[in-house]
């Protein structure tokens, strides 16, 4: 037997559940996708997921254009790892980005993503170029951009569900147990988690779109 | 004579400055706040002009204030390492 109590951060192993429930999903839609006759028309849950990822996906070739098959799978999957992971808490998990491993381990993937494919497609040579486009003298400039803008960013998902997570168990402690779960369950994980949380998560899922496409497929690099 | 050559400071005195510190770092959300308020009046102002197009406007509305967000939220961390202090 394992022991599934080791000494891990209540946000790791919530991401490990949520990881986990990600794929269980995922395997179970795409058989019942593959069964499907592709001339019938499709009715019920299976609807609503074909209808996002059809929307996700001319959200994404709207910023790269023909080559848009090479990145919708990674970014897609950034999304649903933070959808699913900012919901957590309504089904009683910690949030895992309020970790702050998970936060920067996200900074990292986001580096990761951007940097390798602008390797590959650009080529190193080209890649360079664009990092010192206006000049050389801009190099280290525009290196220290392609480095914060990732870490920014994970931060940011760190501050919001962190606030949120700080704020309910201040709410937690000032109230009674009932109170509390009145007041948590009703009003508070639904703001922080699905008002705060999906947005956040979106505007993570849109800034990696936009920072990818540019580093993929910019003359220059851009400032911001 | 004596040499004074470290300072050590009692540990209620460096707790006390932190919590004043982790206070002024709060401070930021100010400036969150009034780019978040401006972001809203001027998407008011777009939906006034154009009701058509009040979806993408909210839209880019949310975006917007999330990423004005971001200076707040920073404070926000440092306050929260300053209150271990």
């Amino acid at each position: 037997m394992i022991e599934l109590t080791y000494d891990f951060s209540p946000g790791f192993k919530a991401s490990i559940v949520v990881t986990l429930i990600i794929i269980v999903l995922s395997i179970v839609v795409g058989r019942r996708i593959e069964k499907k006759d592709p001339t019938a028309p499709i009715k019920g849950p299976l609807f609503v997921v074909v209808m996002v990822f059809d929307m996700l996906n001319s959200f994404i070739k709207q910023f790269y254009g023909e080559e848009w098959r090479r990145f919708a799978p990674i970014l897609i999957a950034v999304l649903m790892f933070l959808v699913f992971a900012n919901t957590a808490t309504l089904i009683g998990l910690e949030t895992p980005l309020a970790s702050f491993s998970v936060a920067i381990t996200f900074s990292i993937i986001a580096f990761l993503i951007i940097q390798v494919s602008g390797l590959i497609v650009r080529r190193p040579l080209q890649r360079f170029k664009d990092l010192s486009s206006p000049s050389v003298l801009l190099l280290p400039v525009n290196v220290i951009s392609e480095i914060s803008t990732p870490f920014a960013m994970g931060l940011r998902l760190f501050g919001n569900l962190l606030s949120g997570s700080v704020i309910a168990a201040i709410i937690f402690n000032l109230l009674g147990s009932f109170g509390s779960l009145i007041a948590t369950a009703g009003i508070l994980h639904p703001i922080f988690n699905l008002g705060f949380g999906l947005i956040q998560a979106f505007v993570y899922f849109m800034l990696l779109t936009i920072f990818l496409a540019m580093s993929v497929e910019a003359e220059g690099v851009s400032d911001s | 004579m004596f040499v004074l050559t470290e300072v050590v400071f009692n540990q209620d005195f460096v707790s006390g400055l932190a919590a004043f510190g982790a206070g002024i770092a709060i401070m930021t959300g100010v400036g969150a706040g009034i780019g978040q308020g401006f972001a809203a009046g001027k998407a008011v102002e777009a939906v006034g002009r154009q009701p058509e197009a009040s979806g993408k406007i909210t839209t880019t509305m949310l975006v917007g204030q999330a990423m004005a967000e971001t200076t707040g939220l920073y404070g926000l961390i440092i306050a929260f390492v300053l209150i271990g202090q």
